[in-house]
């Protein structure tokens, strides 16, 4: 006995019946579609996360919801700023680019849009333009702020002029979180910065010491009425550059408004690489429950921080494994071993022992080829051992060419100081013996 | 700024949301998962309305499909909520109520691709090629997962004691 398909379609029917449209349904649906068309635009630009805010306050609030607020904003209210704020014919032409956009991307605007900045770049004239948003609804980030506005980048291009991103802005009172700099030329080898009123450096390539520590010239941005163009090497597979308000931090990036049409050529992301997370065997007696935290303890973050582009943009090379390792070491430290990479440059792996929480002293690295049979290789001081890794790969290690081979685990292991040899068998491959 | 959508986009909600619905629902689980997919799906259409205006029901089924299919991968790795924290019992006639949820429990029980197969066929009584559309694989798939699903299903149901019996002699081929 079995149900026939009038059956199922009955039953299906039946269990369905009690649902009504919910109530508000068009409006709601309209109220998130024009955020996500907003959204849209955005984040095909590139961005992250995209907050900003004017810089002057309220002159007038009214209601709640999706009502008009106005805010006086100098990107709304002063005089256009660059050597060709008084090229009416160009002003034109940028408005004109500007209209057309925004009618493409179907933004609510209202009033005239603003050249903010207009000037002339090694690359051609570009400007930066803003216009007020047709209405003013509460964003969901940054929480509880309103749209004002949207501005963005107009940049000369081949085939003219194109406007790159519509950037939002909010009531709060600050442009941090929006793109300040742009790359321009088919080279993407000039940085233009606008002034936003804060003293701003830059870092045109990054490089590494020996052991892999991040190696960044700073240099101060002088700005001439409104903007400042730096010559920069080209980039056009990976940015180099960063940029960010003085003294650069992580926490002062200034975002570059088409960096991520570099590191996501044609809106594709890349996959994440495989993360790779060892606990060798003896490593609660170091770290006791602490083993393998989320969080590392505070004196390893520290001690990791010079390794780390903190204030670069980066993409990481999907084949490149992300490797970390928890141990305890046979005098009783913990033994923390991570892996860096960036872009397509060689990667580094980094050794730190401590106790506790505060200090973590580095004390060896290496650059890592993942091609290699055993790609980390790390001698810690003191006969302390040393730390091999290859994922997944199982381990062997003997002391003296006669010894016997004796069984490390698999993907990462803490031989002792006499080990001599490793044997690496990956998950599918042939053994390779690896002299130490 | 003109909206390009104009009245064509409401109509088209008001006038297909509580079939999308129906369908959120079976592929759900959950009448508050299936609103807020329901309306993540139609701020898509919203999005997109230019190009799908010709066939916007289509692309909102095949939309609705893949962010269930999300949804209930995400939720599969947490623990499960117990059947009746899923849709609470409003005032309803008590039969309704337990076939709701017996019917909601079996579909549960059948991977999702078969569900929405089974649901595309048999409640919105679409055509093996219109499912085939909306899953994005072969007319064979469509049959296969249906008739995987709907094994599933009929035996979760007939266990149940809740729905009539008959002797299966029908067959559905579109």
């Amino acid at each position: 006995m079995t149900l026939n398909d009038t059956d199922v379609r009955a039953v299906l029917h039946r269990a369905t019946d009690h649902l009504s449209s919910p109530d508000g349904l068009v409006e709601g649906v309209r109220r998130g579609g024009r955020r996500r068309v907003a959204r849209r635009r955005l984040l095909a630009g590139g961005l992250a996360v995209v907050t900003a805010a004017s810089v002057a306050g309220v002159l007038q609030f009214s209601g709640t919801g999706d009502e008009r607020i106005d805010v006086a904003s100098p990107l709304f209210d002063e005089p256009t700023r660059g050597d060709l704020a008084r090229d009416p014919a160009f002003l034109r032409e940028v408005t004109d680019a500007w209209r057309g956009a925004t009618e493409n991307a179907e933004l609510w605007l209202r009033g005239e849009p603003h050249v903010v900045w207009a000037g002339n770049t090694p690359k051609g004239k570009a400007a930066y333009v803003a216009q007020r948003s047709l209405d003013n609804p509460v964003v969901v980030q940054p929480e509880g702020e309103r749209l004002i506005g949207y501005a963005g980048f107009v940049v000369p291009t081949a085939n003219g002029l194109r406007v790159l991103t519509f950037e939002q802005f909010h009531d709060s009172g600050n442009l941090d979180g929006n793109s300040q700099a742009v790359l321009l030329g088919p080279d993407r080898d000039t940085l233009l910065v606008l002034d936003f009123g804060h003293p701003v450096e830059y870092s045109p390539s990054m490089s590494y010491a020996p052991d892999g520590r991040i190696v960044r010239q700073r240099l101060p941005v002088t700005f001439r009425d409104g903007a400042a163009s730096l010559p920069v090497p080209p980039q056009l597979t990976k940015v180099t550059i960063a940029v960010g308000r003085a003294p650069m931090s992580v926490d002062s990036r200034i975002h570059v408004v088409n960096e991520n049409e570099i590191l996501f050529p044609d809106g594709k992301e890349r996959p994440e690489p495989r993360r790779f997370d060892y606990v060798l065997p003896g490593a609660d007696r170091a770290w006791g429950a602490a083993v393998a935290p989320t969080a590392w303890p505070p004196g390893a973050v520290a001690a990791l921080a010079p390794f780390l582009d903190s204030i670069g943009t980066h993409v990481v090379d999907p084949e490149a494994p992300d490797l970390t390792v928890f141990g305890a070491t046979p005098d009783g430290r913990r033994l923390l071993v991570s892996t860096i990479q960036y872009d397509d440059d060689p990667g580094h792996a980094v050794a730190m022992l401590g106790r506790g929480e505060s200090e973590y002293p580095v004390v060896a690295t290496q650059p890592v080829d993942w091609a290699e049979p055993l790609p980390v290789r790390l001698r810690l001081p003191d006969e302390q051992g040393t730390l091999v890794a290859a994922p997944e790969a199982k381990l062997e290690y003997r002391t003296g060419a006669s010894g016997t081979w004796l069984d490390a685990g698999r993907g990462a292991a803490l031989l002792p100081a006499g080990a001599t040899d490793v044997r690496v068998t990956p998950a599918s491959g042939v053994a390779r013996t690896v002299r130490l | 700024m003109r909206d390009v959508r104009g009245t064509e986009f409401d109509d088209f909600v008001r006038t297909r949301s509580v079939s999308l619905l129906r369908v959120a629902y079976l592929l759900t689980g959950d009448r508050h998962a299936a609103e807020d997919l329901l309306q993540e799906v139609l701020e898509q259409v919203y999005v997109r309305w230019r190009r799908v205006r010709t066939t916007p029901e289509a692309y909102a089924r095949r939309a609705l499909v893949n962010r269930a299919a999300n949804r209930w991968r995400r939720r599969a790795r947490r623990p499960e909520s117990a059947l009746g924290d899923l849709d609470p019992a409003t005032p309803d006639a008590t039969d309704d109520v337990a076939l709701r949820e017996a019917v909601v429990g079996a579909l549960r029980a059948v991977p999702p691709r078969q569900r929405a197969a089974v649901v595309l066929r048999y409640l919105e009584d679409l055509s093996v090629a219109e499912t085939a559309a909306a899953l994005d694989c072969s007319e064979g798939a469509v049959k296969s997962h249906t008739a995987r699903g709907l094994a599933k299903l009929r035996e979760a149901l007939a266990g149940s004691g809740l729905v009539v019996t008959i002797p299966n002699g029908s067959g559905s081929s579109r």
